[in-house]
């Protein structure tokens, strides 16, 4: 409590602490979410680098984590976003999209590849929380926090990523 | 649609997109962090300013409306 006050303070030490004892959780909140290492390191120096700026206004009273959880997450969804409009043309995001390496057959290969695909087109609010909620398993009310919306707006978001995604398949000529 | 096609599109996504397995930075970001806020100007000093320039072209091109002004403060 005493640390986050002198951060409220403009405490460079302070704030160095914080940053060392928070920084791996919220990089891996954001490489949860964009799924790229080098994207990911960036975010979290533009997190932290906001949260500085906006010490005045933090009151110590308040979670920290969430609270920096919160801003990293609308800069991820920042990021998907213009992701998105580059890979609806290139195709790019899919090299950033880890694929699970093994013997499968080439037609599951392009399933995967088309399902990556579809996934990287979903509007950048559907697709941050399908990550979260489907892909990574995080709880409702984590994700919830972390978005400022409720665990009902959280499970209509996830429920409607599944069936966009679905359409997309279909359009595409995958059936699932 | 039913609940079951859409645990269908959840595990296939799953098998698609695994969970991320590297969850730490390559490196310490403190250093980074250190020379982004010593070297990024605040783009309100910049805001400022050019606020600043705008009500000052104001003066100078409309000067009928510095007595207004004064009557407001």
């Amino acid at each position: 409590m005493e640390m986050l006050q002198q951060f409220a303070l403009g405490d460079i030490e302070a704030f160095e602490a914080l940053f060392r004892r928070h920084q791996d959780e919220i990089y891996s909140w954001i490489v949860c979410l964009v799924r790229n290492p080098a994207a990911a390191e960036d975010l979290t120096l533009e997190t932290f680098w906001r949260i500085y700026r906006s010490h005045a206004r933090f009151d110590p009273g308040r979670n920290f984590v969430s609270w920096a959880r919160r801003i990293a997450t609308n800069l991820a969804i920042g990021h998907l976003h213009r992701a998105g409009r580059e890979t609806a043309a290139s195709e790019e995001l899919l090299d950033a999209l880890p694929g699970r390496t093994g013997p499968d057959s080439a037609e599951q290969h392009e399933r995967a590849r088309a399902i990556r695909l579809a996934f990287a087109r979903l509007p950048a609010k559907l697709r941050a929380v399908a990550t979260l909620a489907i892909i990574e398993e995080k709880p409702y009310a984590e994700i919830a926090t972390a978005l400022g919306i409720s665990v009902p707006a959280v499970k209509s978001r996830e429920f409607r990523a599944v069936r966009l995604l679905r359409k997309k398949l279909t359009e595409m000529g995958v059936e699932p | 649609m039913s609940e079951r096609e859409d645990q269908e599109i959840r595990r296939l996504l799953r098998a698609a997109v695994p969970p991320v397995r590297e969850r730490e930075p390559s490196s310490d970001l403190w250093p980074r962090l250190v020379r982004r806020l010593d070297e990024r100007p605040s783009p309100w000093i910049w805001l400022d300013c050019a606020l600043a320039g705008a009500v000052v072209a104001v003066f100078i091109f409309y000067p009928q409306v510095v007595p207004w002004v004064l009557m407001q403060c």
